[in-house]
């Protein structure tokens, strides 16, 4: 399902998230209203605890927030059920970590193919998740365990699988955090190239420089809010 | 929604990686199922040999009371028989009628002269209660079947060997089928052969004697007794018939002979009397269903008449506490067990914290992730399941062998010990299943509310 046109990819409005009870409850998000159009390729910068990852865990359904509206490719999030919203982070959504979270009992082609485990439909697990690899240039490396991997192999297996299901919206977290100087540059070259010639949207939640020059458009994000927004240059 | 083969492909995967944690919280299903198989296998073997071959259960003998109070007993004839037959609980009835008279046996068995009491130790059934068992089709009141075809052997032997010339009308007579019951059998080879250095009588000998019994000479002399003076006013001369053993059934009397009914009916009433020939010792009942009982027995007593004693019941209701008490033991095993894997699954749900989290991201629903991890207990205890009943199989096995190799003949010595049906069989693997699943509920409970984005943060 595609969001009807000129309706924005992702659209946010008044959107609350607090952790804890009692005294201790703390408020990440205070009413949070943004709109990102299909194609666009967003850094959402911020100090640490500014809500950043909360902000993106809401937008791929991953967590519920407390109020507000949160629309992805046309569909309240708010609204679905556990097994539509999980259908459409299978579908729709690719998520990149900065961690990985590769699972190391599996190969490379198994941890690509994963999302099609999840799928009703996907039958042609291997094959897509072959394409998936060579697209990130790891094609000769299917059947490596990812402890055999460097760190910007295995960031680059973790795209695959994020583009596994070749999704409309990749959201990553601080993707580039495990990585040396020279693959974080590769990465997000990577990025850009999938932005530009594929039209995939992507939010990159980041706190390098370098990630947010890449970027079409800079969401600053400070005790919750959405403090600023700058274009790129 | 998960498709069957995605979902077996990572239970695969991680049944392979954890396989050692496994086997060690599956050990305890393995051992309860081996316990259960084996016990209730030990039970069933026991109760077939028990109630089938030493006490018949599966069917009721109904007697005159031996005492009443008023001193007035009812007689077991014939019009009782109907009034049995036309109660709706009953599918059929018998009637058995005892010999009444003294007579004596003879003849060669296995190469050895024997002689015996027949007197009290022979009774008549229905030739129709054998229907369908070996032995059946020689089972008959052969005098009937001939009537008015007997041929003379005044001046020329019977020219059929299974017929003999009787003294007493120089007619050709088949000779008498005599049925006797596997008690017998028992105790010539636990007795009465190591007693008298007589060879044993196993199953393939029991088939060579059926064989071998058409040639053998048995007779019956009906009037004469070992036993001095008890023969002494009886209304006819003393009479030599031939036998024949057809079989060895568990319809027959424990200790003694039976013989088709038509036989005694004659032989009471002309050593007797006529009220010899017409009332019965006591009439077999098959009820269309067991649990009928509860209804047919108030009415058996209302009409003054008893069932026979038997140990069937009392020894039944033993076999099923014991069997009880053992599946009990077996289940309370499989119980902890289940804890054990209980904990086991808690545990690794919270080593696979961020697995799952990741599966959640990548598109897994609350409901994939249990099913994985349900999934996981269903397959151990599918082959905890399968070990145990393999265990149970080779443990009764072994038992089996050893008592046929090194334990002495006793009566009614199984070929086994057991008996391990199917069902039994898929009830035990089912119960492995269901155990493990059961005790990995919880923790698949748990890591299907696993929050994603917090497992993910680590």
């Amino acid at each position: 399902m595609t969001p009807p046109a000129n309706e924005p990819l992702i659209r946010l409005a008044g959107v609350t998230k607090s952790y804890g009870h009692g005294k201790g409850r703390q408020q990440v998000l205070r009413g949070v209203s943004l709109d990102i159009a299909a194609g666009e390729l967003v850094a959402l910068i911020g100090q640490s605890g500014s809500g950043k990852s909360t902000l993106l865990n809401i937008i791929g359904g991953l967590d519920r927030p407390d109020a507000g509206e949160v629309l992805v490719a046309g569909r309240d999030l708010t609204r679905l059920d556990d097994g539509n919203l999980s259908r459409l982070r299978n579908e729709r959504i690719g998520f990149i970590f900065q961690a990985f979270h590769l699972l190391d009992h599996l190969t490379c082609i198994e941890n690509v193919a994963l999302p099609a485990a999840f799928s009703p439909t996907s039958r042609e697990g291997e094959a897509r998740a072959r394409e998936a690899l060579a697209r990130v240039g790891l094609g000769d490396l299917a059947y490596r365990r990812p402890t055999e991997l460097s760190g910007g192999q295995k960031q680059r297996v973790a795209i695959a699988r994020a583009l596994f299901n070749r999704p409309a919206l990749l959201l990553c977290d601080e993707p580039t955090g495990n990585l040396d100087t020279h693959t974080g540059r590769e990465v997000i070259a990577f990025f850009q190239e999938l932005n530009q010639k594929d039209g995939t949207t992507l939010l990159i939640v980041t706190h390098e420089e370098r990630v947010s020059e890449a970027a079409g458009r800079v969401l600053r994000i400070v005790d919750g809010q959405i403090e600023r927004e700058e274009k790129a240059a | 929604m998960m498709r069957t083969g995605p979902l077996w492909r990572i239970l695969k995967q991680n049944l392979r990686r954890n396989i050692r944690t496994l086997i060690l919280s599956s050990f305890g299903i393995a051992v309860g199922i081996a316990a259960f198989v084996f016990f209730w296998g030990l039970s069933a073997g026991v109760s077939a040999v028990v109630l089938h071959d030493i006490f018949p259960i599966d069917r009721i003998e109904v007697i005159a009371p031996k005492t009443s109070i008023t001193g007035l007993t009812t007689s077991l004839d014939d019009a009782l028989v109907q009034k049995i037959v036309a109660r709706p609980e009953v599918k059929t009835a018998y009637p058995k009628l005892k010999m009444a008279f003294p007579a004596k046996g003879g003849g060669r068995l296995l190469g050895n002269d024997l002689a015996f009491e027949v007197g009290g130790f022979c009774d008549g059934i229905d030739p129709t209660l054998l229907a369908g068992d070996p032995g059946a089709a020689e089972f008959k009141d052969w005098e009937e079947v001939d009537k008015g075809k007997m041929t003379s052997c005044a001046t020329q032997p019977c020219a059929n060997p299974d017929y003999f010339c009787a003294a007493a009308d120089r007619m050709c007579h088949h000779r008498v089928p005599v049925l006797v019951s596997r008690t017998v059998v028992e105790i010539y080879n636990g007795s009465f052969a190591p007693a008298h250095g007589m060879p044993k009588i196993g199953s393939m000998q029991e088939t060579a004697l059926l064989s071998a019994a058409r040639n053998l000479r048995a007779v019956i002399v009906l009037g004469e007794s070992f036993i001095a003076g008890t023969a002494a006013n009886l209304k006819h001369a003393p009479e030599l018939w031939e036998a024949v053993l057809v079989g060895i059934s568990t319809k027959a009397m424990p200790i003694g002979m039976t013989v088709p009914i038509g036989y005694l009916r004659r032989w009471n009433g002309a050593f007797v009397g006529p009220a010899a020939a017409r009332s019965y010792s006591s009439i077999l009942v098959d009820l269309k269903d067991r649990s009928q009982i509860s209804t047919f027995l108030p009415w058996l007593r209302q009409q003054g008449l008893d069932q026979e004693e038997s140990q069937a019941e009392r020894i039944s209701l033993v076999i099923t506490i014991v069997t009880a008490l053992f599946v009990f033991i077996a289940f309370t095993i499989m119980f902890i067990s289940a804890v054990n894997i209980s904990h086991t699954f808690f545990m690794m749900v919270s080593e696979r914290r961020r697995e799952l989290g990741l599966m959640r991201a990548l598109g897994a629903s609350r409901a994939d992730v249990w099913k994985l991890v349900v999934g996981e207990a269903a397959v151990i205890g599918l082959v905890a399941g399968a070990f145990g009943v393999i265990a149970a199989l080779l443990l009764a096995h072994g038992i089996d062998s050893f008592s046929a190799s090194r334990l002495p003949d006793y009566p009614f010595k199984p070929h086994t010990y057991f008996a391990f049906s199917p069902a039994l069989i898929a009830a035990a693997i089912g119960f492995a299943v269901l155990f493990c699943v059961v005790g990995a509920s919880l923790p698949a409970r748990k890591a299907a509310r696993t929050d994603p984005a917090a497992a993910l943060a680590g």
